[in-house]
């Protein structure tokens, strides 16, 4: 069954997108020209190890982060700063701690000047979504790591953006946890048709997720291969007895110098 | 996952459970206060101390009695409460009015600094002569004695913790298009509350200070100038029960201010002090 919901519009464009930073007198590239579409509905990862520039490049389609050159498009607009469209997953939970799991999922209604009693709704069908239903008046030191990592993925769909940029979201959780939260988050973006921007250094991860797995070099953050992924969707962990996944991996592996040559 | 209640009353048990009544630390506390005490009231009946460098617990026990049992003693104690308290709220306040608006702009920060440090330097306590010089001998000038010196506590702790929000949260604000009202009052300041409860809570034993150094200079009434007076007439055992006395009320304050801390701080780390 091969259901991959991807229409042909390209909803995000980055076109010669250039970043450095100044320290002191001294200019330090960390992007240099990164070209990339990304279709509607598209799960797509960025794959390097640490210094490729992964995260700065999620924080500049984010908005959160200003390019040096180059141009960075969401549809037919310039980003020019945050966008509403556009839901931002941290790799801290950043919950607040004197709120409870509710009043977390509502921080971004409330901030969007939103109808709170409608959005109420909204925190029990998420909750149930992530996992978490009853947890509603639950305060952050209540919940374990992983239960924080998902209150942050719902308080992400509250206002039901378009796209979800995840700045490695789940890295710092154990390898269980982590593989569990990867499968609810691919349930979520097939059934709700997001289109996704993975950063993470996982391999395995990067290929069982996405259609696209951006592979990225360092000095400075370039693409090395735009690779796509040609397993059909949904996938469960089945995929990993493929021969094609371990092809992917390997080939990726290769690409970025893993292992003995 | 469901959420169980269960869960909760496990956790709730666990902490029940690393709190007894009395701590084996304290029970230690108290046999350490007693054998002290125990040795002085020796000590000075055997006439080791003379009854006016040191007198014993005993009489400091029944002059702390007489104090409190006298009508006098009132009107000057709440003199001294009036200008404790007047001068923690009024110097607590503009702390953390100052505080967050010195934090609001990075340019007015820098521009403000050298003043705050250099005002910050001079010792306050030399002020009190200039205060009564002002005011008068009346309770004014120990309310503005007291406010000198509670405000820094506070507005230092107002400042550090406006600046303690991490960077994360402050991208997930900006993330979410937050102005800057909702920045303020949904993030900065609640991420500030504990360290200005920290500073409000050295303000307090601060403004304390500050009212009866005031009336050590010059004052018509006040605990100040009761223990001026008692220990020019050489009761000195009256001296030391007013200390004790103060002693007591400082601590109250100082209790009163941490339960408030509790109540409204509840997701912060508390250290038990007490």
């Amino acid at each position: 069954m091969s259901t991959t919901v991807q229409s042909t519009t390209v909803q995000v464009k980055l076109e010669g997108v250039y970043k450095s930073f100044s320290k002191g007198n001294r200019q330090n590239q960390v992007l240099r020209d990164i070209n990339l579409k990304i279709k509607k509905g598209e799960f797509i990862s960025l794959l390097g190890p640490s210094g490729c520039g992964k995260s700065t490049l999620l924080k500049m389609i984010g908005g959160l982060l200003d390019s040096t050159g180059g141009q960075l498009m969401v549809g037919n607009e310039t980003i020019s700063g945050p966008r509403k469209e556009i839901g931002f997953m941290f790799q801290k939970a950043v919950l607040l701690p004197w709120r409870t799991v509710e009043q977390n999922l509502l921080l971004p209604v409330e901030i969007a000047g939103g109808n709170i009693a409608a959005a109420k709704a909204r925190i029990y069908e998420l909750l149930e979504l992530v996992g978490l239903k009853g947890y509603e008046s639950y305060y952050t030191k209540e919940l374990s790591g992983g239960m924080q990592q998902r209150i942050s993925l719902a308080r992400t769909l509250m206002n039901d953006p378009d796209i979800l940029l995840l700045d490695e979201p789940f890295g710092a959780l154990d390898e269980f946890t982590r593989e569990n939260l990867n499968f609810s988050l691919m349930d979520i973006a097939e059934k709700s048709e997001k289109t996704v921007i993975l950063v993470t250094h996982n391999i395995n991860e990067a290929v069982l997720m996405s259609d696209r797995v951006i592979i990225m070099g360092i000095n400075p953050g370039h693409v090395l291969e735009d690779l796509t992924i040609e397993i059909p969707k949904p996938r469960t962990d089945q995929v990993m007895a493929l021969t094609q996944y371990s092809e992917y991996v390997l080939h990726i592996r290769h690409l970025l110098g893993v292992g003995r040559a | 996952m469901k959420a169980t209640t269960e869960n909760r009353v496990i956790i709730n048990q666990e902490k029940r459970a690393a709190k007894p009544f009395l701590k084996k630390e304290t029970v230690l506390s108290i046999v350490i206060l007693v054998v002290l005490l125990g040795l002085w009231e020796l000590l000075s009946r055997i006439g080791v101390f003379h009854e006016l460098i040191l007198p014993a617990p005993s009489l400091v026990a029944v002059a702390t009695w007489e104090l409190l049992t006298s009508s006098f003693f009132y009107i000057h104690f709440g003199v001294t409460m009036y200008e404790t308290i007047a001068g923690f709220l009024i110097g607590g306040f503009l702390a953390i009015i100052l505080g967050i608006v010195v934090s609001s702009n990075a340019m007015l920060y820098k521009v403000l600094n050298p003043f705050i440090v250099v005002f910050q330097a001079v010792p306050k306590i030399a002020l009190a002569p200039i205060f009564v010089t002002w005011f008068g001998f009346g309770p004014s000038a120990k309310v503005v004695m007291a406010v000198a010196i509670c405000f820094f506590p506070t507005f230092v702790n107002t400042v550090v913790g406006l600046k303690s929000v991490d960077e994360e949260s402050r991208l997930l604000f900006q993330s979410m298009v937050a102005k800057k009202k909702d920045v303020f009052f949904k993030l900065s300041l609640p991420t500030a509350m504990p360290n200005i409860f920290a500073g409000l809570k050295s303000s307090l034993t601060f403004a304390l200070i500050g009212a009866i150094v005031g009336e050590f200079v010059g004052a018509n009434e006040g605990m100040g100038l009761l223990l001026d007076t008692f220990n020019f007439q050489l009761e000195m055992a009256k001296v030391y029960a007013l200390i004790v006395i103060l002693s007591v009320v400082g601590l109250l304050l100082y209790l009163i201010i941490e339960w408030l801390d509790r109540k409204l701080i509840f997701w912060g780390d508390h250290d038990n002090i007490i």
